[in-house]
């Protein structure tokens, strides 16, 4: 069950638990969401928005690592000067760009966390189509592994503004009304106060009295 | 639907009662540094949070600056106490549904689209308001003020990606020509260091004008602070003071994501100032804060009136008989914006909407397109209510860094009552924009036949204001047998659906061989009782040859009333459309990124992919020139 919990530290570990794998099988590569997530001791009494974190960092970590990478290969490997100048373009975009834009909005604002994820993983399959035509990718391995941590946490930081699709509410009720309209009236409330932001969408305008 | 329970149990048992909420910060004033000289408010506004607007949308605000602690105000009638009922779990959204919006064009493993330097420097507008560089979002406290028109919006100093946000600022006499000035305000306090976020202005009864914003601090917790001019003699507005004595209220157990983006203040019958923040609905009384469910969360709330009967727009704080008030709000999930016209009874705080049927799925939009976080304010030299909208990209984040700049402002527009349909307003880009009009050429009843394309010679077509009237075959519209198939923009084929009596329009940033276009068009459809309906579209299928830009049809119905041609207005500025149906009553923006059809390889044309009307159009077109938007 995919569950959303506050920031209160009296969670159980196995609650813990439960989170992270919920969390990671709404993502494309479980395994190496729960690896990257049970490798981080600040994983334990995490919300979403915490575990999103964790993956963000572990995209700027990748990048890092792939920058490094580039560098040396800028000097062994000069013929392949072009496609490795695209790949530090990128990776550089996501390190400076990406990841800040994902750490600063991921509580308050999390569709720019997913916005900067999902772009990290199209920068980490860029940097491997530019060797197309030209060499066989030295960086294979790890823009791969960029990617995938990317995708993952695009998907996390998604789960962060989970909104139910398909929600209709009335705006505008008189909380007295009781039956039907009471109820949807509590599901708007607490749609927009568990899940936040204007995730109850299909807006309806209702007169009372 | 129900919903599980939030964890945190505290706030569930609380929430019939008073929750004391500790202000984050003592009333204790802070040190400034020397330069800086806090002065003291003699006149107060009191902010005051009121239960029921709405029933449901909006809290109220009022706030008392300066360290006095005053009564607030009454307590709301009885709060709700029930209780959740117990959630059940969404569906498990699939991997697949999990692309983020900004990759809609782009399919797995597909490969982002080579761009060149040409393509997209012929992306950047010529007389929309947009930065140098970088990343924008939404308007920010736009107002008149001492003979000139301020306009402060989201900006990230460092980057075409959200991030670092700052209230960039910029100012102009007729709000097409701007100079861009310094920053205003930076993320350098703990409560705004994570970003100065959304906010709006309000001039005060003695012409002071203060800010309300939305910090995002240290803890990632959304409080709302204040700033006013640091010179207010200075009509351009240069440097603000962030006001450290306030009392920040972020009431615990509640989502710290909540508090967001107050809007402008007005004056209530009893002199009291009333602001609203899009959240649930809180009553502050002497210094607590209640929670009362049955309310909703909304981005970018705006609330403001129009005349029923005059031409002008009203100032906030105007109210009476001939006086309608719309509602407007951002939801966060299909990032739209709705309004509603209704009736606000400043005495008990309540506005109740025109239309009371529940009308599943009716919400109306200002927009059609792509137009976000709008925000209205009065501007009183010219007596008119002006809306701003922030228009997103619709191509890939990564094109954006390549291209080092991301968003664009719409031309802004005056919205006033639509008399003749009594239940929308009319959104229309404001008359100085037709100052850069040039060029003008007229093409006078240009027949096109079922199934036809007529090309129009205007010479460049990257900057252009068009007016153009549609005469569709009266004998058509009478022979054709209606049928019961529904039509809707968004779901349909676009352009290349044919029906008997449309779709025609006009193809605006098309290349000669018609492989990229962007059809602004009608489709009539007719329902077995001889009922017309108007559709207003804007295809953007076809409108690039790039795999990762939006191709999405976009629009609505729009009202036609008997005796009405049908008539459109098309602003072109490179890589934004704004299309203006029936004088203003459907609008669409929207966002092209063609990669043959720029420069001099664009054409405009007249076309009708109808199968049995004949149409005749007539048009008016002027090239525009650039606004020169100086730095």
């Amino acid at each position: 069950m995919f569950s959303i919990l506050g920031t209160d530290a009296k969670i159980s570990v196995e609650k813990d638990e439960n989170l992270i794998e919920t969390t990671c099988k709404n993502t494309p590569h479980y395994q190496l969401c729960i690896n990257t997530l049970r490798a981080d001791k600040g994983s334990s009494g995490a919300d979403v928005a915490g575990l999103g974190l964790i993956m963000v960092e572990a995209v700027k970590a990748k990048s890092k690592e792939a920058l490094s990478a580039i560098k040396k290969l800028q000097k062994s490997q000069p013929k392949l000067a072009t496609p490795l100048q695209q790949c530090r373009d990128m990776y550089k975009a996501v390190v400076s760009g990406d990841v800040p834009e994902a750490e600063q909005s991921i509580r308050g604002n999390p569709k720019f966390a997913e916005n900067g994820m999902a772009d990290a993983a199209v920068e980490a399959d860029d940097c491997e189509a530019a060797f197309q035509g030209v060499a066989k990718s030295p960086l294979t391995a790890v823009n791969t592994a960029a990617r995938e941590l990317a995708e993952v946490a695009r998907d996390l930081t998604w789960g962060v503004s989970f909104c139910p699709k398909s929600s209709i509410f009335p705006i505008s009720m008189d909380v007295g009304d009781g039956g039907a309209l009471e109820d949807r009236v509590s599901d708007l409330w607490w749609c927009v106060l568990v899940l936040g932001c204007g995730c109850c969408s299909r807006v309806v305008f209702v007169g009372v009295g | 639907m129900a919903f599980r329970e939030p964890c945190d149990n505290t706030f569930s048992n609380n929430i019939n009662n008073a929750i004391p909420y500790a202000p984050l910060l003592d009333s204790t004033v802070v040190a400034e540094p020397p330069q800086r000289r806090r002065r003291r408010r003699s006149s107060s506004v009191v902010l005051l949070l009121m239960t029921g607007l709405l029933g449901v949308a909006l809290i109220f605000a009022v706030v008392r600056f300066g360290i006095r602690h005053n009564e607030i105000g009454s307590r709301s009638s009885s709060l709700e106490t029930r209780r959740p009922a117990e959630m059940i779990v969404p569906a498990d959204r699939g991997v697949a549904e999990g692309v983020s919006l900004k990759t809609f064009g782009r399919l797995r493993g597909a490969r982002a689209y080579s761009w060149t330097n040409n393509m997209l420097a012929w992306q950047r507008t010529a007389f929309h308001f947009q930065p140098r560089k970088n990343w924008m979002n939404d308007p920010n406290g736009p107002v008149y003020y001492k003979g000139w028109y301020h306009f402060f919006y989201q900006y990230n100093p460092f980057g075409a990606v959200w991030g670092n946000i700052a209230w960039g600022h910029a100012v102009s006499r007729d709000l097409i020509h701007w100079r861009h000035l310094p920053i205003a305000m930076v993320p350098d306090h703990w409560y705004d260091i994570n970003g100065v976020w959304t906010g709006s202005a309000t001039i005060l009864k003695d012409g002071q004008l203060v800010m309300l914003y939305t910090g995002s601090t240290n803890e990632s917790v959304q409080v709302q602070n204040l700033a006013y001019p640091a010179d207010p003699s200075d009509p351009l507005l240069v440097d603000w003071i962030k006001y450290p004595a306030t009392r920040y209220w972020s009431p615990h157990g509640v989502g710290p994501k909540d508090f967001r983006d107050p809007t402008t203040a007005w004056l209530t019958p009893q002199g009291k100032w009333r602001f609203t923040i899009g959240s649930k609905t809180f009553e502050l009384l002497d210094g607590v804060l209640h929670a009362v469910p049955g309310t909703g969360m909304w981005e970018c709330v705006d609330f403001y009136p129009v005349s029923r009967v005059m031409e002008n727009g009203l100032d906030t704080s105007d109210n009476g008989p001939g006086v309608k008030h719309a509602v407007k709000t951002s939801l966060d999930d299909d990032r739209n914006d709705y309004y509603a016209l209704g009736t606000y009874d400043g005495t008990t705080g309540k506005w109740t909407p025109d239309n009371p049927n529940i009308d599943v799925g009716i919400g109306l939009r200002y927009d059609y397109g792509i137009f976000y976080a709008s925000k209205t304010f009065y501007d009183q030299e010219k007596k008119r209510r002006v809306l701003w909208g922030w228009i997103k990209e619709t191509d890939s984040e990564a094109a954006d860094i390549q291209k080092g700049w991301a968003s664009l402002q719409a031309i802004p527009r005056t919205i006033v009552f639509d008399k003749k349909t009594g239940s929308n307003v009319l959104l229309w880009p404001v008359e100085e924009v037709e100052r850069l009009r040039v060029n003008r050429k007229v093409f006078h009843k240009v027949e096109a036949k079922p199934g036809s394309v007529v090309s129009l010679d205007v010479g460049s077509t990257s900057q252009l204001d068009i007016m153009a009237e549609f005469e569709v075959d009266q004998e058509a519209l009478s022979r054709i047998n209606g049928t019961n198939t529904t039509y809707s923009c968004t779901t349909s084929n676009g352009a290349a659906q044919r029906g008997a009596l449309g779709p025609f329009g006009i193809l605006v940033h098309t290349d000669n061989d018609l492989t990229e276009q962007t059809p602004i068009y009608f489709y009539i459809s007719k329902d077995s009782l001889g009922n017309l309906k108007t559709f207003f579209c804007a295809d953007h299928s076809r409108s690039s040859e790039a795999t990762d830009v939006n191709k999405a049809i976009y629009g609505s119905i729009v009202p036609v009333l008997k005796g009405e041609k049908l008539s459109v207005r098309i602003l072109v500025d490179h890589s934004i459309v704004e299309s203006f149906a029936q004088g203003g009553r459907t609008c669409i923006t929207s966002r092209i990124y063609p990669t043959k059809a720029i420069n001099e390889d664009a054409k405009i044309f007249v076309f009708n992919n109808a199968t049995d009307a004949t149409i005749t159009a007539s048009l008016k077109i002027w090239q525009m020139s650039s606004a020169y938007i100086h730095t």
